[in-house]
C-alpha cells in the first residue's frame, strides 16, 4: 500500500495535490469495501463452523444440569452474527469476558499502570454476572 | 543492577484469569488451572520476600493469586454441590429429580 502511495506521489505529486488525494481515498475505499465484503462472506463460512462444531457440555450430557459456562458458545456465535442483545440474555458475562481477555493481552504486552487492579475489579464483575445468571437460569 | 520481572508473574495472571473461563466440564478445568496458578504464585512471593529490591511484577503475581483463588472458591463449589447430591440421594435419584424438574418446564 505504501509504495503505492509513493509511487503515485512521485508521478502526480508535484503537478497536482489534489488528484493524488483523490486517487488515495479512492484507492482506499475500493480496498476497504472488497475487503469487507470478503469478510462478511469468510465470516458466514466460519459461523457454520462453529455451529456445525459445537461442544455439548458433559455434565449438561449426562446428567441434565447446566454447569457455570453453558451457553457460552450459543452466546458467542450468536453475538457473532451481530445479535448482541440475544446475546447478554443468552449468556451476559460473555462480553466483559472477552473485553479482559483483550484488555489481558494488552496489559501483559505493554505493562499499564493500573492494569492489574482493573482485571481485578473486571474479574469480580465477571463472577458477579456468571454466578447471578447461573442462579437465575438454575433455581428461579 | 537492574530489576527483573518475577519469573512466571504473567503465567500466573493468565491462568487465575482462565481458571474461571474454563469453570466447564465439572469444574475440573478450572480447578487444575487455578491449582497451578497457586502453587507458582507461591513460589514467586517467597522468591520476592526474599529480596524485594530485586524484581518487579509483584502487582501481576498478587492479582493473580486472588484471581486463582476465587476461581478455586467457585469450582471448588460446583464439584462439593455435585458431590453432595450425588452421595444424599445417588443417581437414580437425581435422575428422577432432573426429569420432574424438565416435566414442569415442558
Amino acid at each position: 500500500m505504501m509504495v503505492i502511495w509513493k509511487w503515485l506521489e512521485n508521478r502526480w505529486g508535484n503537478i497536482n495535490k489534489i488528484s493524488t488525494f483523490i486517487l488515495k481515498k479512492t484507492a482506499f475505499v475500493s480496498l476497504g469495501s472488497f475487503f469487507y465484503f470478503n469478510y462478511i462472506l469468510k465470516m458466514n463460512d466460519i459461523i457454520t463452523f462453529f455451529e456445525s462444531s459445537l461442544l455439548t457440555c458433559p455434565s449438561k450430557k449426562l446428567m441434565g444440569i447446566e454447569c457455570l459456562g453453558c451457553g457460552l458458545q450459543r452466546s458467542f456465535i450468536l453475538l457473532m452474527k451481530g445479535n448482541i442483545l440475544e446475546s447478554i440474555k443468552m449468556y451476559p458475562a460473555l462480553i466483559p469476558l472477552l473485553f479482559m481477555m483483550v484488555y489481558l493481552t494488552g496489559h501483559l504486552y505493554f505493562n499499564f499502570k493500573n492494569g492489574a487492579r482493573f482485571l481485578k475489579y473486571f474479574y469480580f464483575l465477571n463472577i458477579i454476572l456468571i454466578v447471578a445468571n447461573y442462579i437465575i437460569k438454575q433455581f428461579l | 543492577m537492574e530489576k527483573q520481572t518475577l519469573p512466571n508473574s504473567t503465567l500466573i495472571l493468565v491462568f487465575g484469569i482462565l481458571s474461571i473461563v474454563g469453570c466447564c466440564c465439572y469444574g475440573i478445568l478450572g480447578l487444575i488451572f487455578a491449582i497451578v496458578a497457586l502453587v507458582l504464585a507461591k513460589k514467586a512471593t517467597a522468591l520476592y520476600t526474599e529480596s524485594p529490591e530485586l524484581y518487579e511484577g509483584y502487582n501481576n503475581v498478587k492479582t493473580g493469586k486472588i484471581l486463582a483463588i476465587i476461581g478455586l472458591i467457585l469450582s471448588a463449589l460446583y464439584v462439593i454441590s455435585l458431590i453432595i447430591i450425588f452421595a444424599t440421594i445417588g443417581y437414580d435419584g437425581y435422575m428422577e429429580m432432573v426429569r420432574e424438574q424438565m416435566g414442569q418446564y415442558q
